[in-house]
């Protein structure tokens, strides 16, 4: 019985351990080096996107978003406070961005009908703005500032598509030793499982008598 | 008959054991301590100021530039509003144009403070030395709506040695204040006062407001020695009321407020029957486009003036200056 449970142990050990190697292996060569992870929005098409708190702010390393037009369509980005992103939004249609998909990638989000256009005017609600054509980037720092994030591409234009990206070395870094301690933990298992094997007991037993 | 283990071993799978617990047990706190993930922070509504001290700098530095612009550019007057506009105006008929030498340097303007919360209008206050006029100018500033821009709505070039106490943190921002409480007066009755103060001949004495500064000081003086040098000729009447809804006052960190207001200025000088005609001063005789009046001159200029009325004791004049705005001779 008390084998039995032995060998059990010893599998379960092997497979945690092969798992959290096979885990923190695809994760660090996923992040790089560096600790990047990149998430893709695909617009929809005439509305805005807005990115609130819940995506910008969760993080404690800053938010990269990058966008992208088609040709050299004008594109515009706001960073404001959530009430005055709301104010300003009113009941203009919007696309929301609610969350990110870690394994695929991507973005989710959804689709607010109301009015057709955004005027931004010539609001000073900004704590930052980029406005350019072609592609666009702005970083959302980590100072404790609840912040909203308008990405809009002016008249005809049309969002391409928004990326946000988070670099953060520590998960290398974590990705690394978890693979490690996986390393360890199946090695670990092994071990015991090889100790178990009859023809090894048999022998173990041989050279004690 | 024994079995014996290699220790090795034994140890490398107590170990595993204990790191495979200790991982297990520390997933309640995984998505912080691993993964960074924090809850998002709630926005302070009620008590902050609507923008960061960066971005409002940013705002401030470029509102005033195109404020300063206005005094040469119709186009850039779009700029100001309510008492700066005026003014403006005023100095684009009269002032020569101002020298390349007065473009606004990067980070010349400091703010000061902004009103706090999410409501409509929002005020914010800003400086900077004008190197030109080598004095320190302080502006308030407005946002009507959430779509327009901030916009200078008063300009008060401030008197030398005075200063303005601290509004508080810039972050945090200030309340406007409309009423008396905690103060000497409302700020609308200091502005009021201060206006009566000046008043010639009769002025009204008042305990609310200092008139020790140099615009009072330099006013009633000259309004004496006018009056003086008209003799028997005319008389002098002059007045300064308050232009309405012209009064804006933001709380100071220790209770008390600081307060713009415009006064309008209006000298009113009669000819008594025994004059023919009175000769103008040259400046006057250039806005009124006549050299001489055989009936009274009214002469009009306007008055920002910022005031720190403190928690305690009567308020006192920071900031003031007269502009000529216009001169009627022999109005029917």
């Amino acid at each position: 019985m008390f084998r039995l449970l032995k060998t059990a142990l010893a599998v379960l050990l092997l497979l945690v351990g092969a798992g959290l190697l096979w885990l923190g292996t695809s994760v660090a060569s996923d992040l790089g080096s560096a600790g990047t992870r990149t998430f893709t929005l695909e617009p929809t098409p005439g509305v805005p996107v807005v990115l609130t708190p819940q995506t910008l702010n969760r993080l404690d390393v800053p938010t990269r978003v990058s966008v992208q037009t088609g040709s050299a369509d004008p594109v515009w980005m706001g960073l404001t406070s959530p009430s005055d992103a709301s104010t300003l939004l009113g009941a203009s249609a919007r696309q929301v961005v609610t969350g990110v998909r870690v394994r695929e990638g991507t973005i989710t989000a959804t689709d607010t009908e109301g009015e057709p256009d955004l005027d931004p005017g010539r609001a000073d609600i900004w704590f930052d703005a980029v406005a350019t054509t072609g592609s666009a980037e702005l970083e959302v720092p980590v100072d404790g500032v609840p912040s909203t994030l308008i990405v809009d591409a002016p008249g005809d234009g049309e969002l391409d598509s928004v990326t946000v990206t988070w670099q953060r070395r520590a998960w290398f870094v974590e990705a690394v030793a978890i693979a490690g301690f996986g390393l360890v933990v199946a090695l670990a298992g092994m071990l015991l499982l090889w100790q178990l094997l009859p023809s090894r007991r048999t022998a173990t037993e041989q050279e004690a008598s | 008959m024994t079995i014996t283990r290699p220790r090795c071993l034994r140890a490398g799978v107590v170990a595993a054991l204990g790191l495979l617990l200790v991982g297990t047990l520390s997933g309640c706190g995984l998505e912080s301590s691993l993964v960074g993930i924090q809850p998002p922070p709630v926005e302070r509504v009620d008590d902050s100021a609507p923008l960061p001290g960066p971005a409002a700098q940013r705002v401030a530095q470029r509102v005033i530039g195109q404020a300063i612009d206005a005094e040469d550019d119709e186009v850039a007057a779009a700029a100001l509003t309510g008492p700066a506009a005026r003014l403006a105006e005023q100095r684009r008929e009269r002032a020569p144009s101002r020298s390349a030498e007065d473009t606004l340097a990067p980070d010349e303007v400091t703010v000061l403070a902004m009103t706090s919360g999410r409501d409509w209008p929002r005020w914010m206050v800003a400086t900077r030395f004008d190197t030109a006029a080598g004095r320190q100018m302080l502006y308030l500033l407005v946002s009507e709506d959430v779509r327009l821009p901030y916009l200078v709505h008063s300009v008060v070039p401030m008197s030398d040695g005075a200063s303005v106490p601290s509004l508080g943190n810039l972050a945090d921002g200030t309340s406007l204040v409309s009423d008396g409480d905690g103060l000497v007066a409302a700020p609308a009755e200091v502005a009021s006062a201060y206006g009566a103060a000046l008043a010639y001949p009769k002025p009204t004495k008042t305990e609310v407001v200092s008139t020790d500064d140099l615009m009072a000081t330099s006013l009633k003086s000259n309004a004496a020695g006018q009056a003086k040098s008209l003799g028997e000729l005319a008389t002098l009447v002059q007045k300064h009321g308050v232009v309405e809804d012209s009064v804006v006052a933001l709380r100071l960190a220790d209770g008390g407020a600081l307060a713009f207001a415009l006064l309008k200025r209006t000298d009113t000088i009669t000819l008594n029957e025994k004059a023919k005609e009175v000769t103008l001063p040259k400046a006057y005789a250039t806005v009124a486009g006549k050299k001489t009046v055989t009936d009274k001159v009214v002469v009009t200029s306007l008055e920002p003036v910022a005031f720190v009325i403190p928690a305690r004791g009567p308020a006192s004049v920071v900031g003031a200056e007269d502009v000529l705005t216009g001169v009627d001779a022999d109005p029917s």
